[in-house]
């Protein structure tokens, strides 16, 4: 069992340091056309005139597609999004047809021909103007929308999720203390480097889809329902991926691929431009977080009180479904049974918001722990103190009356303590100096997965999964590290196949740090299955008792004999020419969770799966005169379950933080009127190499019931408590309270001088 | 009149003629024409550096570097640090090894970035790295690690 | 399976000479433009920035790309890129100003851009080397064919470059006998971006007493700007963080700042007396950065 809980290189490091690895832009069909898309120059307006003729007529031009052409519809939760704009638009950006020619310039040619005429309508820009009484709607006809599953919501409310749970009213009646706060954040991009980019082709009945995705399923069964095909019709294929971080979990592009490709009879690639990644590519949405809180005077919280605002853009998306699980988060980290909380996602003339590594956490975080700060200093409370006495600990309930097991906040916050001592730490105040810790608990994403492994010929294993490789190192380390481990064969010995969902088993996607967790966890029963197999055949091979049978070094031998012993290859070609060829499959659901059924609404996420547990502190330094934030220190303890590749996490933080740092002092993609502002690398400024901090870390392994070895989500969380932890310090460093990201130096200065 | 200048390059050793307009984005050739992939591009506005060559001994960023410039010149791209089938350079030794490649969109960038700069700095310190990575951004790692590939690629050739 | 070849239609013409360059953009008059790295032309269509049809490059001209440094003079060929400055003057001597001002910029934008690009660059707030060159009373040498003038930098920089000119060179000088500058540039990260908020100061000093003065703001108003009331503000007195301060509060005053996408009005004006304070510690390091 070497493999597990080491530090082996990736699989796919080679090829990408070569330069030879295929990624979806790097992907090419022969004789391949150039799809461009014509999007909406304005948030909102009606379209009153839309002619292709004049563009069909330019040389080159194969196919043109307009919402005409779309057989079918389609959503993740609400069916609110035509593929094109049908009639209306609604954001900036929006698609409104599609073009594929012989050359990209042909394509662009094609564009311009197209005429569109529009009638302007009002901007609805922002939430309040949407929640606004007698604001336009945005959906005139949101109740003929199917939704499934069916949620509340009403004009522009995508959805509300509610949750109640104890009394409330007694605590806030019976409270010493109420604190109260409203905390604010903007929109973030993924911003991968890699943008969108798919190439489609028709062949033989089905759509051939090579894309840059993180759920290659889920593209799949989008693009079925757009194009009016069943899943199967699709085929999904994904070359290397240059990441993803939540912006490549939806269809975007291949069901429009896909329409062209047929109606051109030839293969379309489509790629976006960085300037359509920003116009169009689902940000995390921008929020308004308010929380009250009841407390003993002793410090003892006797009731929470929350309400969240998610902005969801123009277009439903998965937001209705993710917002399910604000309660758990802005209701979290602090013990207590009386909960209140709502949270609405509000349809806006903006582009749809969507996934972003961490999705609504990030900011319920940052508004969880300003507001523990808050709350201690109202107290009069150590800041550490009030967490050590109120944080989750063993077999407490989280907000849904889920009974918490494995809970490691005492855990986390002892490996910061003993780096990052609180008391030296804070004990001599200096000017304009200032420390900040956020606490979170985070589910890992327990969507199916399944792998199948075979036992090649020559010893070696070949193992074919749906999941994805999207840069984490779940599929290019994790995964093989497990087979490996399981079949006593070297990690260089282990195949994975690129995900194709006619042939790998379905798999819910690189997201929520669920591969490792779910797939990783069925890739072991997969190869349990093998094993066994393995051991049936080497058993009579070595005419040996199976109970004395080892596998080590690409062979089964017995133990304590060691010249007694026979190959994989012996073995997998015996099991061959009798049984045939061998092969193991494992598929993995999480088991459901017990919660209080009826305290919440509007969701289908009733508690925590491989929840893990984060503690982080940050030193900051902040200039008086410029507003700028320098982090001189940082640390993170973790709780991963169970460290299957060590550096491979490190590096999961080290990004994630980096991410967290850019989100809490700079990234905000802003709006204005519902025209994007930063719609390039100028303004929507990503983190340098400069800006990164010296990280320490301390992994902690509590483990999880379910995953494989114990393991747990670890790449997706490290973004989480990054906002919270930066903000508090900058709180403290400059003595008033900061309750809007970023923390730019414009908004420091700005609270510097209030 | 002066001569409009013979469209030959070389890359990566090689001489090459070249039948493109010199407004041709030197990343789109060394892609399309050339079928280098290596090269990346991730932004065209010269701003994310996956797409950095060098260009006679110097980086720029190949995105938006018409490829009208580089006649007469000699350009390396990420295919030139290793020999197809021999073994890494030292600085792609050291990525593999320090977990320095994520997606590994940026890596060709980060690559030529970094070899640039231990040519012209043999012994960086660790801010003349950072420095050097201005105009490289990289989405997954936060940077530790290439900054640490790098310097242990310094170290061992000292 | 390329790209259109007609998507980059734009002649690009490569003189043998100077005389060449001069005589093709006086023959191409307002159809043509100098190029060097063309970071500027390449990003043109993207910020819906006129093009022209013709360029005539002149990065390769050597006698464009030569650095004659003198004391506290230079003279600066117009294809001179950031790079060379970046390594060729002394950061702490009294041209320091050019060589803090070149080096904010990416190594492989730095690699190509030039001085006579970021002087002919419009509209263009941020252009560094602009700033520095100001406050060293830099003059601009032009031709259009054969004819040769010579400029003021502040009056240069009043209108579009003549049509059909070609910058041949730029001289800067350090002000006064104990000429000391530096530039300090403000970033919302910490590299790899323009300034939202610059300066350049070039001194003179008398013992401690400044005797002179120029004091430039980039990224501030719609172009680097002059600010003579922030250098009265500085005459006079020793240089110290006070002095400082209250030359950029004096600045905060005169200067009409621009909206922008990069930081807001208020900011842009609140940050002046500490870039002045910071370009002051600054100048008391020697030039490194304080």
């Amino acid at each position: 069992m070497t493999a597990i809980g080491e530090s082996v290189p990736r699989q796919d490091a080679e090829a990408k340091l070569r330069g030879t690895a295929v990624y979806g832009i790097d992907y090419e069909e022969p004789h391949y056309l150039h799809g461009k898309i014509l999007r909406a120059t304005v948030p909102a307006a009606r379209i009153v005139r839309l002619d292709t003729s004049k563009a069909e007529q330019i040389p080159g031009v194969l196919a043109i597609v307009t919402a005409q052409d779309v057989p079918g519809r389609w959503g993740f939760a609400t069916v609110d999004q035509p593929l094109l704009a049908d009639g209306a638009i609604r954001y900036e950006g929006e698609p409104i047809a599609a073009v594929a020619a012989e050359t990209w310039n042909q394509a662009r040619a094609a564009l311009k021909a197209i005429e569109l005429g529009l009638e302007p309508l009002d901007v609805v820009g922002t939430m309040d103007e949407a929640l606004a009484p007698h604001a336009r709607l945005i959906h005139p006809d949101w109740e003929s929308y199917e939704m499934r599953p069916s949620f509340p919501r009403e004009g522009n409310v995508a959805t509300v999720v509610e949750l109640e749970r104890g009394d409330p009213d007694a605590g806030f009646a019976a409270a010493d203390v109420v604190v109260e706060g409203e905390y604010h954040a903007p929109r973030h991009h993924q911003a991968s480097i890699e943008p969108r980019v798919c190439t489609a082709r028709y062949e033989d009945g089905t759509y051939v889809i090579h894309t840059s995705t993180q759920v290659p399923f889920g593209v799949r069964d989008g693009a079925a329902g757009y194009l009016g095909v069943r899943p199967s019709d699709v085929r999904v294929i994904v070359p290397t991926v240059g990441g993803g971080f939540g912006g490549k979990l939806l269809p975007t592009l291949e069901p429009i691929a896909s329409l062209l490709a047929r109606k051109a009879n030839r293969p379309v690639k489509l790629v976006n431009t960085r300037k359509e990644e920003f116009l169009s590519g689902c940000p995390r949405e921008n929020a308004v977080i308010r929380i009250r809180t009841a407390l003993s005077k002793a410090g003892e919280i006797l009731a929470h009180e929350s309400e969240v605002l998610m902005d969801n853009g123009a277009y439903g998306g998965e937001q209705p479904f993710v917002a399910g699980l604000s309660p758990l988060i802005v209701c979290s980290n602090y013990r207590t049974d009386s909960i209140r909380h709502q949270t609405k996602l509000v349809y806006t003339n903006t582009p749809p918001t969507g996934p972003f590594r961490g999705v609504l956490a990030t900011y319920a975080v940052f508004a969880v722990e300003r507001h523990a700060d808050e709350i201690a200093k109202t107290l009069g409370m150590d800041r550490i103190e009030f967490r050590r006495q109120n944080l989750y600990r063993e077999g407490d309930k989280c907000a849904t009356g889920q009974v918490l097991e494995g809970v490691a906040f005492e855990e986390t916050l002892d490996r910061v303590e003993e780096l990052a001592p609180w008391k030296t730490m804070t004990g001599s105040k200096k000017p304009y100096r200032g420390v900040g810790v956020a606490c979170a608990i985070w589910n890992t994403n327990s969507a199916p997965g399944g792998s199948t492994i075979k036992l090649n010929e020559d010893g070696t294993a070949s193992l074919t999964t749906g999941a994805t490789e999207i840069g984490t190192g779940a599929i290019a380390q994790a995964l093989p590290q497990i087979v490996a481990a399981e079949l006593g064969v070297s990690v260089d010995d282990v195949f994975v196949s690129e995900p194709d969902t006619s042939v790998g088993l379905f798999d819910g996607g690189a997201q929520g740090g669920r591969t490792t967790y779910m797939a990783g966890t069925a890739t072991k029963k997969a190869a349990g299955e093998v094993r066994e197999q393995i051991l049936d055949v080497a058993a009579g091979l070595l005419e040996a008792d199976r109970g004395d049978l080892e596998l080590s070094d690409g062979a089964v031998l017995v133990t304590g004999a060691p010249d007694r012993k026979v190959s994989l290859s012996k073995v997998a070609r015996v099991a061959q020419a009798t049984d045939g060829p061998m092969v193991g499959s494992g598929s993995h659901a999480h088991p459901p969770i017990e919660f209080e059924s009826g305290c919440i609404s509007g969701s289908v996420i009733n508690g925590f799966t491989g929840a893990t547990y984060h503690t982080h502190l940050a030193e900051v330094e902040v200039d008086p005169d410029t507003g700028q934030v320098t982090i001189l220190r940082y640390v993170v303890a973790q709780d991963v379950g169970r460290a299957i590749n060590p550096q491979a996490i490190e590096g999961q933080i080290d990004g994630g933080v980096l991410q967290g740092i850019g989100y809490a002092l700079f990234e905000d993609l802003r709006l204005v009127d519902g025209v994007c502002v930063d719609w390039g690398f100028g303004t929507y400024r990503l983190p340098t190499a400069a800006d990164m901090p010296e990280i320490e870390i301390a992994l902690v392994e509590v483990p999880d019931p379910v995953g494989a070895y114990g393991v747990k989500g670890a790449a997706e969380a490290p973004i989480i408590p990054v906002a919270g932890a930066i903000a508090n310090a900058v709180a403290d460093a400059i003595g008033k309270p900061v309750n809007s990201i970023p923390l730019t130096p414009f908004a420091v200065l700005e609270a510097i001088h209030s | 009149m002066p001569d409009t200048k013979p469209a030959t390059l070389t890359i990566n050793g090689r001489e090459l003629e070249l039948d493109v307009p010199p407004f041709y984005p030197l990343a789109v050739v060394l892609r399309e024409e050339l079928g280098l992939t290596g090269t990346k591009t991730g932004c065209f506005e010269g701003r994310c550096g996956a797409c950095t060559v060098i260009v006679d001994g110097e980086t720029v960023v190949a995105c938006i570097y018409p490829v009208g410039l580089a006649y007469g010149k000699s350009v390396l791209t990420v295919e030139s640090l290793a020999e197809p089938t021999g073994p890494l350079s030292s600085l792609q030794q050291n990525f593999l090894e320090k977990g320095a490649v994520q997606c590994g969109v940026c890596t060709p960038g980060m690559l030529m970035t970094l070899t640039n700069l231990l040519e012209r700095t043999p012994q960086p310190s660790e801010d003349e790295v950072r420095d050097a990575l201005s105009g490289n951004l990289c989405r997954c790692t936060g940077y530790r690690k290439i900054i640490e590939a790098t310097l242990a690629t310094a170290e061992a050739a000292r | 399976m390329a790209r259109a070849k007609d998507a980059y239609v734009p002649e690009l013409i490569h003189p043998a000479s100077v005389d060449e360059a001069a005589a093709e953009l006086a023959r191409l008059g307002d159809e043509g433009e100098p190029i060097a790295g063309a970071t500027w032309v390449m990003l043109g269509p993207l910020h819906k920035r006129p093009t022209k049809m013709h360029y005539v490059a002149v990065a390769g001209l050597a006698e464009l790309r030569a650095l004659e440094l003198n004391g506290a003079t230079a003279t600066i060929g117009a294809a001179v890129t950031h790079s060379q400055l970046a390594d060729g003057i002394d950061g702490e001597g009294p041209l320091a100003a050019l060589a803090h001002a070149a080096v904010g910029t990416p190594r492989a934008i730095a690699n190509v851009a030039t001085v006579a690009g970021n002087i002919c660059a419009r509209p263009y707030p941020a252009a560094d080397i602009v700033a520095a060159l100001l406050a060293l009373d830099a003059q601009v040498d032009a031709r259009i064919g054969d004819d040769a003038s010579s400029v003021d930098l502040g009056e240069f920089m009043r209108g579009a470059p003549t049509p059909g000119s070609l910058v041949t060179r730029v001289r800067a000088t350090a002000i006064g006998q104990a000429a000391r500058s530096c530039y300090e540039r403000l970033t919302i990260r910490a590299s790899g971006e323009e300034a939202v908020a610059s300066v350049a100061l070039a001194v003179d000093v008398d013992g401690q007493t400044v005797r002179e003065a120029r004091v430039v703001f980039g990224a501030v108003e719609a172009q680097a700007r002059r600010c003579r009331e922030a250098e009265d503000a500085l005459i006079g007195d020793a240089l110290s963080a006070d002095s400082a301060a209250a030359a950029g509060r004096v600045a905060a005053e005169e200067l009409d700042v621009a909206e922008g996408p990069d930081a807001p009005v208020d900011y842009k004006r609140r940050v002046l007396p500490g870039l002045m304070k910071r370009a002051v510690a600054r100048l008391a390091a020697g030039g490194e950065d304080a």
